[in-house]
């Protein structure tokens, strides 16, 4: 027998076949692509580089049994008992949850004291128009109250980096809430709280947040707000799984067979009263009784899927909710992250109006234009720890260099230009 | 596009072999279809530096005729054209590949008087097209190969897509034969795929899980030390780990080209012969980049009188000049310039001293051997100076390293079958193998090693494939040059 001519035969049969039913599956979706294509590039090169992008986007998109292709390279690297998969990208903690993973090798020129300072500048502006302020700090995934990982990987863990925000904010007298803590000191168990594939919380472990801030917001401003408890009460609320159902951001770049474990029960809550609401997003206008999507917990491909939309749609740039049902409540504005979206969900009948609007979106003008001169009673900062970067803190940034500068010339450390 | 993509794989591939074999009836035909289907190639990744090559292709060709007109009869006038295509080739390179460089180094010098830089990118595979064009003119000069008559054949020779990005450089003389008439058997179809196929194993199961490693090692390096502390064990895994990844970069790539020629009747030379096997530097680079080392001895080195010469000065000035051109050819930058001396530097010694002849044990000299090849591929891989001694110092814990840590020792867990598979098969245990198996008459002890064969080169090709549809890291590092 001769072994490279019988390869050869095997070779050929399967490219071929494989590439037919690739081609098959790519095609229709190239010519739709092309027919959506707006903009044409005046460059002819730009223009041909453009369509061969467009190609090359589909093929890689399209080709076929890409999924059970991810899901073979998962199990076989979890057969092979690796804790690392796609090139460091992400690794596996003691929970069998993905979690990235970063060497800290860059440089960075971020100043959280530079941050806490912008949001002293924010706070006086609210506060000056007799609104409260605070920020809200997310938890992360990894976090040695709840998850330790395993040892000498370098995990994405910038709970680090949220002490040195927080400790700045202390100094600078700046309120905020460490939903951190507020999870440490629940029952809840990692399980409970957070997505195996997915960098998420889940909606429980959302409303315990949720509950521990409307406490906050009493103890710290009497707000009064549910004053007879009834929407901080679990018993409103109906708290459901959909079984094996869920596949996390993480999931769906690696697949779920790495893991060693089934899909996930991805966790509902419904609430057991109706209420009215008028909905400003990205998506229009929309009169809903809950601001729990429904609409999204049925998907044809679990890989296109994004569950997480369930809360309010995941993250749109702005959102303007009204509550018709309690025209006299007071009125609150997020700058948030999509961490915000369950708590969002939750809190939005305690108030008249919350409006959101997406960190990495807002910019100096529309903090100053639309929130300040918004009148809102409570203006919250809410981010995830990894988000504690420039690009969510573009509002009063020049404002403080500003800040700066006038104080070095004052001191006399710096010469003004004139 | 390379051939380690997807659209390489099974849309370009598949297409192209189904329209070659369609025109089987005519060579000129199947001629046009690969020249055409290797344009589309070169310019699905440079739409505009397409007409470059063409360019390229149209002058060398006209030039040529010129030369084959003129070169018995009428010398000076065949010299000249043949000057003339040199300068115009190597101008293209200067242009497209120096010219920064050189900008770059005047501004140094001047000071303030700033000559703007161009910012011109690199085509792919200049330097591989543009010496495949000169090997083409200087050939027709010495009478080596005839001129090519008809363009779109000179068009396939410098454009044909398994060699014209990455290599092997092919002199004409070699395949002009091939153009003109070739038969293609089922053995050479057969060849051609499991060369393929070993090819495209090494580059994504290997060479791509060594360069993520080796980048992220490099890249932790380059951060410095206050920031983040490399450990001297991580330090010798990036360099033996980069020894490694160019080597399976490299050489998949070539088996892939080289596979691919045979496919539609091309026999390339070999590019690659177990270089890591070597015990000398001399050894090494008879066994690396072979086609480059050729080119440079046919066309730089005997033309200068190579080792003939009536005295080693001259010999030595010969190699000095073939090792700063090859620094050179690899890059635009001062690291490989010196890379290229360093290079030098060993294989003079070597010479002086007549080390290949010494009696010492193997195992010390293929150690000598490594060592060098290895702090050789350190300068080669370092972006600049200070990246080299950063690295070299943290090999011996001259930073106030430690000798190893937690994260390193949890990415030799993580890794170990990559370096133990590079390590293992960079010798040639796969040809040793086969030779055994082809040695043994015995026909039911030989179907089993060759139902292992087809089984684990197919389990092989299909993980390999996993890899690219699941997207991650593909790079080439000969991309760049």
């Amino acid at each position: 027998m001769n072994e490279k001519k019988v390869f050869t035969v095997i070779f050929i049969l399967a490219l071929f076949i494989y590439s037919g039913l690739s081609i098959y599956n790519t095609v229709p979706s190239i010519i739709w692509d092309f027919e959506q294509k707006e903009n044409e590039i005046d460059d002819v090169f730009e223009t041909a580089k453009s369509d061969i992008s467009i190609i090359d986007d589909n093929i890689s998109r399209n080709i076929y049994e890409r999924y059970q292709a991810i899901e073979g390279y998962g199990v076989f690297n979890r057969i092979l008992g690796k804790h690392e998969i796609n090139g460091f990208d992400y690794a596996l903690d003691p929970h069998n949850a993905y979690e990235p993973i970063n060497f800290w090798s860059e440089a960075n020129d971020i100043s959280f004291r530079t941050f806490a300072q912008q949001l002293v500048m924010f706070r006086d502006d609210v506060e000056a128009n007799g609104g409260h302020f605070t920020f809200l700090m997310f938890p992360h995934k990894m976090n040695d109250a709840w998850n330790k990982g395993f040892d000498g990987i370098p995990y994405n863990d910038f709970n680090e980096q949220a002490d040195k925000f927080l400790h700045w904010l202390d100094f600078y007298g700046v309120d905020y809430l460490d939903f951190r803590e507020v999870l440490d000191k629940s029952d809840m168990t990692f399980e409970e709280m957070f997505y195996r594939t997915d960098h998420h919380w889940t909606g429980t472990a959302a409303f315990t947040a949720f509950k521990s801030l409307v406490e906050y917001l009493n103890d710290e401003y009497k707000a009064g707000l549910d004053a007879d408890g009834f929407y901080t009460d679990e018993s409103n609320y109906e708290f459901g799984t959909i079984p094996n159902s869920f596949i996390g951001s993480a999931g769906r770049d690696v697949g779920v067979g790495y893991s060693g474990m089934d899909l996930e029960d991805f966790v509902t809550v419904k609430p057991l009263f109706n209420n009215k609401y008028e909905w400003t997003c990205s998506m229009g206008d929309i009169t809903r009784q809950s601001l729990y999507c429904e609409e999204v917990l049925e998907y044809e491909s679990i890989y296109d899927s994004d569950m997480y939309r369930y809360y309010l749609q995941g993250i749109n740039s702005r959102d303007k909710i009204i509550n018709c049902n309690d025209p006299d409540a007071p009125k609150a504005f997020f700058v948030r992250d999509s961490f915000a979206s369950p708590l969002l969900a939750n809190i939005a009948p305690l108030f008249s109006e919350t409006g959101a609007s997406w960190g990495k979106f807002t910019s100096d003008r529309y903090v100053k234009e639309e929130i300040i001169n918004g009148d809102y009673d409570y203006v919250f900062v809410s981010y995830y720890p990894e988000n504690l970067i420039t690009e969510f803190f573009k509002f009063y940034a020049e404002d403080v260099e500003q800040y700066k500068l006038d104080y070095a010339i004052k001191q006399g450390y710096v010469r003004e230009e004139k | 596009m390379v051939f380690s993509n997807l659209n390489f794989l099974f849309y370009f591939f598949p297409i192209t072999l189904v329209g070659y074999f369609l025109l089987g009836f005519s060579l000129p035909l199947q001629n046009i279809w690969l020249l055409i289907t290797s344009l589309a190639f070169y310019a699905w990744g440079e739409p505009m530096y397409v007409f470059l090559m063409i360019g390229s292709i149209i002058i060398n060709w006209f030039l040529g005729i010129f030369i084959g007109k003129y070169r018995e009869k009428k010398v000076i006038k065949a010299r000249f054209f043949l000057a003339g295509a040199v300068i115009i080739d190597v101008a293209i390179l200067i242009v497209f590949k120096y010219l920064s460089f050189i900008i770059e180094n005047i501004n140094l010098l001047l000071g303030d008087a700033k000559i703007p830089d161009p910012k011109i990118v690199l085509p792919i595979g200049i330097s591989f097209y543009t010496f495949q064009a000169m090997s083409y003119v200087i050939d027709v000069y010495r009478g080596d190969a005839e001129s090519q008559k008809n363009p779109l054949y000179m068009g396939l020779y410098i454009a044909f897509f398994p060699q014209m990005i990455a290599g092997p450089i092919v002199r004409y003389n070699t395949i002009e034969e091939s153009i003109r008439s070739r038969k293609i058997t089922f053995d050479d179809i057969s060849i051609g795929i499991n060369r393929f196929a070993i090819g495209l194993c090494k580059k994504v199961i290997i060479s791509n899980n060594l360069a993520v490693m080796n980048d992220l090692f490099y890249d932790l390096i380059k951060t410095g030390r206050s920031l983040y502390e490399v450990s001297a064990v991580m330090a010798w895994l990036a360099a033996i780990g980069y020894m490694l990844q160019i080597y399976y970069d490299f050489s998949g790539y070539s088996d892939m080209a080289i596979g691919l020629g045979r496919i539609f009747g091309f026999k390339f030379e070999e590019n690659f012969n177990y270089p890591y096997i070597s015990m000398s530097v001399g050894e090494f680079w008879r066994r690396w980049h072979m086609s480059l080392g050729t080119w440079f001895k046919e066309y730089v080195y005997i033309p200068l009188g190579g080792s003939r010469v009536e005295n080693q000065d001259k010999m030595v000035k010969n190699t000095l000049i073939v090792w700063i051109l090859t620094g050179i050819w690899h890059g635009a930058s001062w690291t490989f310039i010196l890379w290229g001396l360093y290079n030098f530097l060993f294989i003079i010694l070597e010479r002086a001293v007549g080390y290949e002849k010494w009696n010492l044990p193997k195992w010390v000299k293929h150690l000598y051997g490594l060592l060098v090849f290895m702090f050789g591929w350190i300068l080669f891989r370092s972006e600049n100076i200070y990246q080299m001694r950063e690295i070299i110092k943290d090999m011996f814990m001259l930073n106030d390293n430690t000798f190893i840590n937690d994260t390193t020792l949890w990415v030799i867990k993580e890794k170990y079958i990559i370096y133990l598979l590079a390590i293992v098969f960079s010798a040639p245990v796969f040809p040793a193998f086969q030779k055994k198996l082809n040695d043994n008459k015995d026909k039911l002890y030989s179907i089993f090693p060759k139902i292992g064969y087809i089984c684990v080169l197919s389990a092989c090709v299909i993980f390999s494939v996993i890899s690219l549809i699941r997207g991650g890291y593909n790079p080439f590092i000969y991309f760049n040059f």
